[in-house]
């Protein structure tokens, strides 16, 4: 059977950037504490014209550029995130007008299955995106489809999490004769409120530690555990790895537990530089993984989404990916491109200012 | 076919007119050219002999919210039943309904017309209203892109400044000139001496053009009455501005769409008729009123006229050759910049300021006026017009 | 207030820059008309451009109408099929153009897609913005 799994990959990292010392600057707290406990410098921001729509053809216009491929031949498209523009409205009709799915020339009237939602799942519902379009590519229902996590993530002013929700997003095109083999996934969830958002309402509600233990842990360690029995793979199968970042500190506990040495995580950890982009986090983790990554290298990915869930995945690099890697921007590139702004101007950008 | 003259002019005071609604212009306007026509022709002719009225006017509908502006007019200023149309060109609004009038006459269909052009532009938001301004640029590719006419010209001004080297000063020196002429003019908005100083330091709108080189957002209406040359010399009036050359031409919607944009095809074209169909010696040319919305357009008008040479415009300013000493005095009045720019009425406050100097009773009166050319602009040379007016 | 159709209808123009090219006289044409301007052929075909340009005149819109957010830049871009458009220039610092007279000139572009305004009914519409290559 052919092989199926990623055949093009793009990330997309707004420009603009706030210090964590800017912020607990503002809320007169001790930022070294802040700094040392979450091991983030730094958050992205998405600029006033920037959004996840926006953010998504960005990322999406570099996986289709690497993959090489006619755009019109997609017949998929999902869009992971938690702030989606609009309540109602989906994100996925406009990136896939923008992408150019319908047609080579976007005529919106002629017939074409494509396959769209805007999916939920707190910060992994983009990679239960990636789970959907290899599943219709895997029953041969679709030749392509795209899978995106991106999120201009929110955080109540003063509150913890302000100190790391950053914006960005990750586009991912599955099919066959892939640059990175989908070998396997595995999920894993259970009724576990540890971070909601209310209909309506602006910023989210957590449960302070209990994000921990019961929470992230839980579920990583469980979908990761449960994708290795599945294919009867070991810790020392994996190359590199790259787990949920709502912190920098979370991923690298959880690799201690499973028993991963800390250096696999490296190229995926970008969460000191733009913070945690919810949706887009482990996403933009593996994007950065597959810039680098070499032919015949296993990567192994366990997205976390609070409520609770994980998707754990393990991809195979095959030799295609040497080519892709020399089109298009790198996450890398992204993160070295940017501006530090203060807090008023982050309000600003962030619309958390109220003018009416 | 009949010549055609101006018998009276008459306007509303131009400027933030908070007390007066778009109807009270209208009659301000109509009263001021009554009066004057009674004094013109001593009481022998009056209202009851217009036959027919053409109102300019660029936005009533959306910043008035009233249209219909022929009905609205004609019977506020007391001469309901004759026939009435708003004609409308956006910021030359006021020049083409004053040509659809000349032409009216000229075809023998009437021999008495009133012309008058009026805009209400304060009773809406002011960025409502550089939304209404832009309806006189292309609505899906500039005013949905974010531009604004401001914008527009200074798009012009620094590609300007780029190929002929036309600097900031030159701008600056064209607003105080305005200023300077409008320091008499009882209507205008502002009438205070501004320096090259002011200008610099007023605040940038669109880089590079700064408030002192913009006209203002203005309330105003002004109007005049023409007639044939049978009905001048059988009712014996004499002191007439005669029309000696109408001319219009339109260019492509966007400014993106131009041949060039430091110079506007359509003034080039306009003028190019008024000297070939109408055999007006552009050296006879007195006085002239240019349509200095922004500074940089006046500047540009001047080119495009051929009172001087095409990337010259800012050296000749500099010369002084637009001042009331000068080789071709601009603006005598204080033009847009000064007076106001109430869009549908300028284009007919500036063939009153011509017919002024031509009658002889200009608030800057020139010696030796014979001939007066009025540069009406509408959008950003998108439709030009040109009115040439004599003594004979 | 404009209503959706007037934003829905340019999708095809404003997310992907698809024109027209004249079958017979072969001039690029965008944004889109029904007939050629220049030899006023009704005979065109789609043409997708490539949303490369350089900037020809440029301007720092400091006061903006309703809809949209000041101070933003904006600028005619002479695109590399030929046709000019009028575009913001978005992804650049504004006290970094406003030190230079001659502000963005001759500066290479390309398409990016972007939130463009809110309508007051709280529409976002989207489209064509440029980055600075």
């Amino acid at each position: 059977m052919d092989k199926t799994g990623i055949v093009g990959w793009g990330s997309y990292v707004p420009r603009f950037r706030i210090k964590i010392e800017e912020i607990a600057r503002i809320w007169g707290r001790d930022a070294l504490p802040i700094l040392e406990g979450l091991g983030v410098d730094e958050k992205a921001i998405a600029g006033s014209d920037e959004d996840t729509i926006t953010m998504s053809v960005e990322a999406g216009r570099t996986a289709i550029l690497r993959a090489g491929i006619n755009p019109v031949k997609i017949s998929a498209l999902f869009i992971g995130s938690e702030s989606h523009p609009y309540a109602v409205n989906p994100s996925s009709t406009v990136v896939s007008e923008a992408l150019g799915f319908s047609s080579a020339f976007g005529n919106t009237f002629k017939e074409k299955t494509i396959f769209m939602g805007d999916l939920e799942f707190a910060c992994k519902a983009g990679s239960a995106g990636m789970q959907i379009c290899h599943a219709f590519v895997k029953s041969n229902e679709i030749e392509y489809g795209m899978a995106i996590g991106a999120d201009t993530a929110q955080g109540k002013p003063g509150d913890a999490l302000e100190y790391t929700a950053g914006s960005g997003a990750a586009a991912f095109i599955l099919g066959k004769d892939p640059v990175a083999e989908l070998e396997g996934t595995y999920s894993f969830g259970t009724d576990t409120s540890d971070f909601w958002r209310n209909e309506g309402k602006k910023y989210p509600n957590h449960g302070a530690r209990f994000t921990g233990e019961p929470a992230y842990f839980k579920h990583v360690t469980n979908a990761t555990k449960g994708l290795m029995e599945k294919l009867s793979l070991g810790i020392d199968d994996f190359d590199k790895v790259v787990f949920h970042t709502p912190n920098a500190k979370f991923p690298l506990r959880a690799a201690k537990i499973l028993g991963f040495d800390a250096s696999k995580l490296k190229e995926g950890l970008v969460v000191p530089k733009i913070g945690n982009t919810y949706s887009g986090a482990s996403l933009i983790g593996l994007a950065s993984v597959l810039d680098s990554a070499k032919p015949g290298e296993r990567i192994l990915v366990t997205s976390y989404g609070s409520g609770s869930g994980s998707d754990s995945f393990s991809f195979m690099i095959t030799n295609k990916i040497l080519q892709a890697q020399k089109l298009g921007k790198k996450t890398i590139d992204y993160i070295n491109n940017k501006k530090y702004v203060d807090y008023g101007t982050y309000v600003k950008l962030r619309g958390k200012l109220l003018r009416e | 076919m009949t010549r055609v003259g101006i018998v009276a002019v008459g306007q509303s005071k131009f400027g933030e007119l908070w007390e007066h609604s778009l109807r009270d212009l209208a009659v301000d306007a109509g009263n001021a050219v009554f009066k004057d026509l009674d004094t013109q022709t001593k009481g022998n002719i009056t209202k009851k002999n217009i036959e027919g009225l053409f109102v300019g006017n660029m936005g009533a509908g959306s910043m008035a919210k009233q249209s219909h502006l022929g009905s609205l007019v004609s019977d506020y200023v007391g001469i309901t039943g004759v026939p009435a149309v708003r004609c409308e060109g956006a910021c030359s609004s006021g020049a083409l309904a004053f040509r659809h009038a000349f032409h009216t006459i000229k075809s023998g269909e009437m021999d008495v017309a009133m012309v008058l052009g009026i805009e209400k532009m304060t009773d809406i938001d002011s960025n409502h209203v550089l939304n209404a301004l832009m309806e006189a640029g292309d609505f899906e590719w500039e005013s949905l892109a974010g531009l604004t006419f401001t914008g527009l010209y200074a798009l012009m001004a620094r590609r300007h400044m780029k190929e002929f080297g036309t600097t900031r000063n030159q701008l600056s020196l064209i607003s105080v000139n305005n200023h300077k002429n409008g320091v008499k003019n009882p209507y205008a908005q502002f009438r205070g001496e501004i320096t090259i100083e002011d200008v610099e330091k007023s605040t940038l709108i669109a880089d590079p053009l700064r408030t002192l080189d913009c006209s203002p957002i203005t309330d105003g209406a002004a109007s005049v009455i023409i007639a044939s040359e049978e009905f001048i010399k059988k009712n014996k009036l004499d002191n007439v501005a005669w029309i000696l050359s109408s001319s219009a031409a339109t260019d492509r919607i966007g400014f993106f769409n131009r041949r060039s944009i430091v110079e506007l095809d359509a003034t080039k074209l306009a003028v190019k008729r008024v000297i070939e169909k109408d055999r007006v010696n552009m050296k006879n040319i007195g006085v002239t009123e240019v349509h200095d919305c922004f500074s940089i357009n006046e500047l540009v008008a001047l080119e495009d006229l051929g009172f001087c040479e095409k990337g010259k415009g800012g050296k000749f300013i500099e010369q002084g050759e637009i001042k009331l000493d000068g080789q071709i005095p601009t603006n005598t009045t204080g033009g847009l910049k000064s007076i106001g720019h109430p869009v549908g009425a300028t284009g007919v406050r500036q063939l009153i300021d011509i017919t002024k100097q031509i009658r002889g009773d200009s608030l800057n009166q020139l010696k030796n006026v014979n001939q007066g050319l009025a540069l009406n602009i509408g959008g950003i040379g998108t439709t030009s017009v040109i009115h040439v007016l004599g003594k004979d | 207030m404009l209503s959706v159709p007037v934003f829905w209808r340019m999708n095809k123009e404003k997310y992907k820059m698809i024109g027209k090219k004249c079958l017979d006289c072969g001039l690029v044409i965008f944004p889109n008309r029904k007939n050629c301007p220049s030899c006023d052929s009704q005979k065109l075909e789609e043409f997708g451009l490539s949303g490369k340009g350089k900037i020809y005149s440029d301007t720092i819109i400091r006061v903006a109408p309703d809809g949209f957010e000041a101070p933003y830049i904006t600028a005619l871009i002479k695109l590399e099929e030929g046709p000019m458009i009028v575009g913001e220039i978005t992804g650049v610092d504004i006290e970094d153009v406003e030190k230079n007279p001659q502000g963005l000139v001759d500066k290479e572009v390309s398409i990016t897609f972007r939130k463009i305004m809110l309508n007051e009914n709280g529409l976002r519409v989207y489209g064509l913005k440029f980055l600075l290559e």
